[in-house]
């Protein structure tokens, strides 16, 4: 050890400070190059298990008392014979319990893959996260947590079995009956682990759905898995709550999925990365024609419903006011107050292109959390919050968006992307999918919303109510 | 006593840069074959470096060490350790993780001897310094008493069957009773096995019991070697005179 200092120094500041890169960023940074799914999961988990066990070997290494290390050298060891008969088993516990840590660690970190497509039990707790719901998050930490505990045990018992003195122990029968009930446990998780997670192959006729992971998002995407599964005879595999839009962007261009839901202004903006000055006609058209020509990939028609932001106020006010666009709201700003999250006051398509459009002059301007905005302009806290078009928040807090129209924003129209690969393969999705095109508008859309984000329903619950109630399901 | 050389230090000193004092300055002492040398000093005169210059731990300065008439240099120095000397270490001596087996036969595995060789080896040696082998082979240092573990240290030195031993005051942490018997068993040693030995010590009267020749230690140099009557009758300098006297209780 002692002959490479200068590598030895490297390699551990390298590994610890590596250990601060959050590994969802890494995950996000290695998906462009190796893909989705589970090799760059197996690959941000090996990163980041190495370092605990290169730590703790090194510290057990280090911390041999120098008498034994002068004792083999007096009895003749050779520098490899002194490693393994003497520096190995003394560091042994400490190279175990390096072992141990990284284990923890890698099954907490396991979950965050979900992210990335990987599945597991992350998905339950991506999907908790992004739809608010606690059952769901417990119903993913708690068999991570005692998976975690169970492997944890396992490699005590490995350690045991390994290092040790074959001595009697006195507490054995105790220690039999927790061992059948530790490995129950274990079997148990294991088993439901590998049983939930989606196990998708790629052999035969098979379409993979994708979404971000927002409820409108999982809710669109079942819409279009049940209809295909109704309609076609492909198989359709479920990888939703990929995240960022750029995470699903890639994915589809990697064909880790074969279809999403998107809106034309967010592929101007973050995907084409266009500018954008309230003019352009046709902007369907030209993110149609873009995406063809730099990606090969096909929008299908619109679902019927925009996603944009504006600002909303509550229907009694805007009755009492008359208020239906956002310049009717100008000339009464300087009396009237503004909640919005932070990053609507921050972003310059925000607040600040809103201001600049319309000429507001707002007398107060507040920054909330985005669950408390609700709250506040339910309470009659402020007069004006920020908000998306469809959210479904704004039903229960009987709220009412007050429309651009000055066009600062672009139009967010939602609609599928499909891979022209998949679309030339299988044309029935084209046609499978046609019934829903333009028939979901925004009101539809926002009660849809409600039903997952206020009622806690199922997006699948959700989307299988809208399809039998509009008669799409084809009789059989 | 047959008087025939067995290594040989000439002119040895050893200077480490951050002393100013050299720890040996120029010494010079020769090793019969079949005796036991005790070298005696307090701390800090430099026994256990010299102890070390002779399997090589340490090297010297200046100066040469020779064995058996040849220069150390020409030795191969993992054969000396293993097989020409055995090295009963101060206090901790013994492998926390290795059973007594495990330990004593620790060098004749190194040297790749078959697994019943060893397991016989260990049993004669075990029979000889009086732990009953079915109690003590499977047992971890920590359940031994210090008396016991320092006589498993012996063993091991003994274990390659080496010519001679080197130990470094090996019963020091020892209370009287236990290291009275283990100073017998290293006379019924050296009686049984005609091995060297060079025995470490800072008790004169350990030396006095085990020494044929003795040598005062002080700052680096030999004071006085000769045998202990010698030692007792004519002490050259006032340093030995005060130890002899000290050690017969006067």
């Amino acid at each position: 050890m002692g002959r490479f200092s200068g590598i030895r120094t490297l390699l551990l500041k390298a590994g610890s400070v590596s250990q601060t890169i959050p590994s969802l960023a890494m995950l996000a940074l290695l998906v462009p190059v190796v893909g989705l799914g589970f090799i760059p999961t197996i690959l941000v988990l090996t990163f980041y298990a190495i370092y605990p066990i290169l730590r703790n070997t090194y510290t057990g290494l280090q911390n041999i008392p120098p008498e034994y290390l002068e004792i083999a050298e007096g009895l003749g060891f050779l520098s490899y014979q002194r490693l393994v008969h003497v520096e190995l088993p003394l560091a042994f516990p400490m190279i175990i319990s390096g072992l141990r840590l990284a284990t923890a660690s890698t099954i907490g970190i396991a979950t965050i893959a979900a992210f990335i497509g990987a599945g597991g039990l992350g998905d339950f707790i991506t999907q908790g996260l992004a739809l608010n719901d606690s059952n769901l998050i417990f119903l993913g930490a708690i068999p991570t947590a005692f998976l975690a505990l169970a492997f944890d045990y396992g490699i005590s018992r490995f350690e045991n079995y390994l290092c040790c003195r074959k001595k009697k122990t006195t507490n054995a029968s105790v220690w039999k009956y927790k061992r059948l009930l530790l490995g129950g446990m274990g079997l148990l998780f294991l088993g439901s682990y590998f049983f939930l997670t989606p196990q998708g192959n790629k052999e035969s006729k098979v379409i993979i759905i994708g979404s971000k992971n927002f409820p409108e998002q999982n809710i669109l995407a079942e819409i279009m898995a049940q209809l295909i599964e109704d309609k076609t005879s492909l198989k359709v595999i479920r990888r939703f709550n990929l995240g960022s839009t750029a995470l699903v962007h890639q994915a589809l261009l990697n064909g880790e999925i074969d279809l999403y839901p998107e809106y034309v202004g967010t592929a101007y903006l973050t995907v084409l990365k266009e500018p954008w000055d309230g003019a352009q006609k046709d902007l369907f058209k030209k993110v149609k024609e873009n995406y063809k020509n730099q990606f090969n990939l096909r929008w299908l028609p619109s679902f019927g419903f925009s996603n944009s932001q504006s600002l909303a106020v509550r229907k009694d006010f805007a009755e009492a006011n008359n208020l239906k666009c956002l310049s009717d709201l100008a000339p009464l700003s300087k009396n009237l107050s503004v909640a919005a999250p932070p990053e609507f006051l921050k972003r310059p398509d925000g607040l600040i292109n809103l201001k600049k459009a319309y000429g507001f002059n707002f007398r107060n301007v507040i920054q909330v959390s985005p669950t408390l905005m609700y709250v506040t302009i339910e309470h009659q806290k402020v007069d004006i919050i920020a908000s998306f078009t469809t959210d479904g928040k704004l039903k229960s807090a009987n709220l009412m968006i007050l429309e651009d129209d000055k066009n600062i924003y672009p139009p967010y129209e939602a609609a599928p992307v499909l891979r022209e690969a998949i679309h030339l393969k299988y044309p029935q999705i084209e046609k499978a999918l046609s019934p829903i095109f333009g028939i979901i508008s925004e009101q539809k859309m926002i009660n849809l919303n409600s039903k997952v984000e206020e009622q806690g329903q199922l997006p699948s619950a959700v989307a299988r109510e809208f399809l039998s109630e509009n008669h799409l399901f084809s009789k059989k | 006593m047959k008087n025939k050389k067995l290594i040989e230090l000439k002119n040895i000193s050893k200077i480490y840069p951050e002393r100013d004092i050299p720890t040996l300055d120029n010494l010079s002492l020769s090793i019969q074959e079949g005796e036991s040398l005790v070298i005696i000093g307090s701390s800090g005169s430099g026994k256990t470096t010299l102890l070390k210059l002779l399997n090589g731990l340490e090297v010297p300065t200046s100066g040469s060490i020779e064995i058996k008439g040849k220069d150390i240099k020409s030795y191969d120095i993992l054969d000396l350790r293993r097989s020409f000397f055995g090295y009963v270490f101060q206090k901790i001596g013994l492998f926390p993780h290795m059973t007594v087996k495990e330990n004593i036969s620790i060098v004749l595995r190194l040297t790749k001897k078959s697994p019943k060789f060893c397991e016989k080896r260990v049993c004669e040696l075990l029979d000889f310094i009086r732990l009953s082998p079915e109690t003590y082979l499977d047992r971890y240092p920590d359940e031994l008493s210090g008396g016991e573990q320092q006589r498993v240290g012996v063993a091991r030195a003994l274990a390659a069957d080496s010519e001679c031993l080197l130990m470094d005051e090996p019963f020091g942490a020892l209370d009287a009773v236990t290291r009275c018997e283990l100073q017998d068993e290293i006379i019924r040693l050296k009686e049984e096995f005609k091995k060297t030995i060079v025995f470490i010590t800072h008790d004169i009267s350990e030396a006095f019991k085990l020494g044929d020749r003795i040598a005062v230690m002080q700052k680096g140099k030999i004071e006085q070697i000769s045998s202990k009557e010698n030692l007792y009758e004519s002490p050259k300098t006032p340093f030995v005179e005060q130890l002899v006297q000290t050690g017969l209780g006067i």
